[in-house]
């Protein structure tokens, strides 16, 4: 059962992860709309698509530090556009930038508008860290009964390799492998955030952050700005065709965890998520080239890989460890180098994935390229996983 | 009944839950050093944190029930990088604790090197304004 009638991506755009948030009263700066701007202009460009033929907008909502409110319209305006079938501000925790993409292809599947476009941008990276922290705390508790003991987003994936290392025998040393692959992926990448060279011992080295882990197994703050189109068949143009083949959502009925005992490393919603896009697309795990899972931090991407099935329970860690995972090996993922290296400006994060995973299909990803890449899946999360949504992409050619 | 054994603080609680008519009770037995949660009779399940309706069933007669304070450790992180209300209590060590009554709560551990499934036994906090639950080993012979 594919996804029909079909929706293609036209071009996606973004900017490098980075510091651009201006600082207070700073002289010339960039703001929010400017840097938007221009990678929509871009990937309208690239789409072939003038600025009036947009029907529907589907924005990532701005974090709290963006001072214009009502940004949907008021960017709209700005470009010429007068969206007729759709325009929202997207929110959900971790999974925004998928939801944009999401209810923008839903846009041009309904037939509401030919084309259609998921966009966001996120500028905290000047915004104080304790602000930040404080609203994190908010997001993944229960405000009167969690939110006082002071966990953290990070904090939450925390536990989880606590319970991952105790019943798997892994290390930190396993964890931080997955840091380093992160960044030897990120060094091929011209839009990643960190791009030094970083070793092990780097990383094993580095200060405790949330124990078991420390500064590089978490993410670092930066700004970002993001463009998909997306259109009906009739708007692609010639040679090859990045299809829209499946999508899957799941939740596990919890917000961070259960009301009762459950496991905290298996992440259903993840595996059910993936398997309703790859089943709807038609293809099956052995099928997929690309694979862009957010993961803020080295845990969670190893809980991810297992949850989708690619390595046993318990082994995720160490297929990092061997290269299994990372350049060159036999199941690359996160080729961007991830949220750990390519950046996690967490709302537009799921756009970033969804990007990386269209370059990849365009065969356009450079240095990282995987060779005659066909099919890509991206997943975005909220909470500890407790929500997922994946896409599927398929690269047809003409 | 149990009453779980008290910790002094010597400061203010670093956020203040909010009290509502069907929370209330739990709060205040924690100011007396008891932890209660509601029990649906339907599903004959403990909820936590406590709710005016059943998640199971959907039913609003759950009954307020004790519990008895001990249960199991199943993941604990101790956390430096903290928001600027805990920054007084730096590191902060969490651990998410299973109870024997079948929930699962947060608890600030006092005992930072217990490990996963350990056996742990609550304790109540005492702030100068309210009570924070904590956890630490389970002594045999209490």
């Amino acid at each position: 059962m594919s996804l029909s009638p079909s929706v293609a991506v036209l071009a996606s755009r973004a900017l490098p992860v980075g510091r651009y948030m201006p600082g207070r009263g700073a002289a010339g700066a960039v703001l929010e709309h400017e840097r938007l701007a221009d990678v929509v202009l871009a990937a309208l460009g690239d789409a072939g698509v003038a600025p009036r033929e947009v029907g529907a907008l589907l924005f990532t909502a701005n974090p709290p530090p963006t001072l214009q409110l009502g940004f949907a319209p008021f960017f709209a305006s700005r470009l010429g556009i007068s969206a007729q079938a759709q325009m929202l501000e997207v929110s959900a925790l971790g999974a925004t930038g998928a939801a944009a993409f999401d209810l923008a292809v839903n846009e041009v599947r309904l037939g509401h508008t030919e084309v259609a476009v998921a966009l966001g941008v996120r500028f905290e990276s000047q915004a104080a860290t304790a602000e930040a922290m404080a609203a994190g705390i908010r997001a993944v508790g229960d405000v009167d009964f969690q939110s006082v003991y002071g966990l953290t987003p990070i904090a939450w994936y925390a536990l989880d390799a606590a319970r991952y290392c105790h019943d798997s025998g892994a290390t930190r040393r396993d964890l931080a492998a997955v840091a380093v692959k992160s960044r030897e992926f990120a060094r091929r990448n011209p839009l990643a955030q960190l791009r030094d060279p970083l070793s092990l011992e780097a990383v094993l080295a580095a200060p405790p952050i949330v124990e078991p882990l420390g500064l590089f197994d978490v993410p670092a703050r930066g700004d970002g700005a993001v463009c998909i189109v997306v259109g009906s068949e009739r708007r692609a143009r010639s040679g090859a065709r990045i299809a829209v083949a499946g999508r899957g959502y799941a939740h596990d009925g919890h917000h961070q965890m259960g009301m009762t005992p459950h496991s905290m490393t298996r992440l259903p919603a993840a595996r059910q998520a993936a398997s309703r896009a790859m089943a709807t697309a038609g293809v099956t795990l052995d099928a997929l080239d690309v694979l862009e899972l957010y993961a803020p931090c080295t845990i969670t991407e190893v809980l991810v890989t297992e949850a989708l099935g690619l390595f046993a329970p318990g082994h995720g860690a160490s297929a990092a460890l061997e290269g299994r995972t990372g350049p060159g090996g036999d199941r690359p993922v996160n080729t961007s180098g991830g949220c750990l290296s390519r950046g996690h400006p967490s709302s537009i994060t799921g756009l970033y994935g969804l990007h990386e995973v269209v370059e990849q299909l365009q065969h356009h990803a450079g240095e990282r390229q995987l060779p005659g890449a066909r099919v890509g899946l991206a997943l975005a999360e909220g909470g500890n996983y407790n929500t997922a949504l994946a896409h599927c992409l398929v690269r047809e050619e003409a | 009944m149990a009453v779980l054994p008290v910790v002094d603080m010597h400061a203010c609680m670093p956020l203040l839950p909010r009290q509502t008519l069907a929370t209330r009770w739990h709060f205040q037995a924690l100011a007396h050093n008891r932890l209660v949660t509601r029990y649906c009779g339907h599903c004959e399940r403990h909820q936590f944190p406590p709710l005016d309706w059943c998640p199971g069933c959907g039913a609003r007669d759950s009954r307020w029930r004790e519990l008895a304070g001990t249960g199991t450790l199943y993941a604990s992180t101790r956390m430096h990088a903290v928001a600027d209300a805990f920054r007084p209590f730096a590191p902060v060590t969490v651990g998410v604790v299973d109870l024997v009554e079948g929930v699962r709560v947060l608890a600030w551990l006092l005992s930072p090197e217990l490990v996963p499934d350990a056996p742990v036994q609550l304790v109540s906090l005492r702030f100068d304004d309210g009570n924070l639950l904590g956890a630490r080993l389970l002594e045999e012979t209490t």
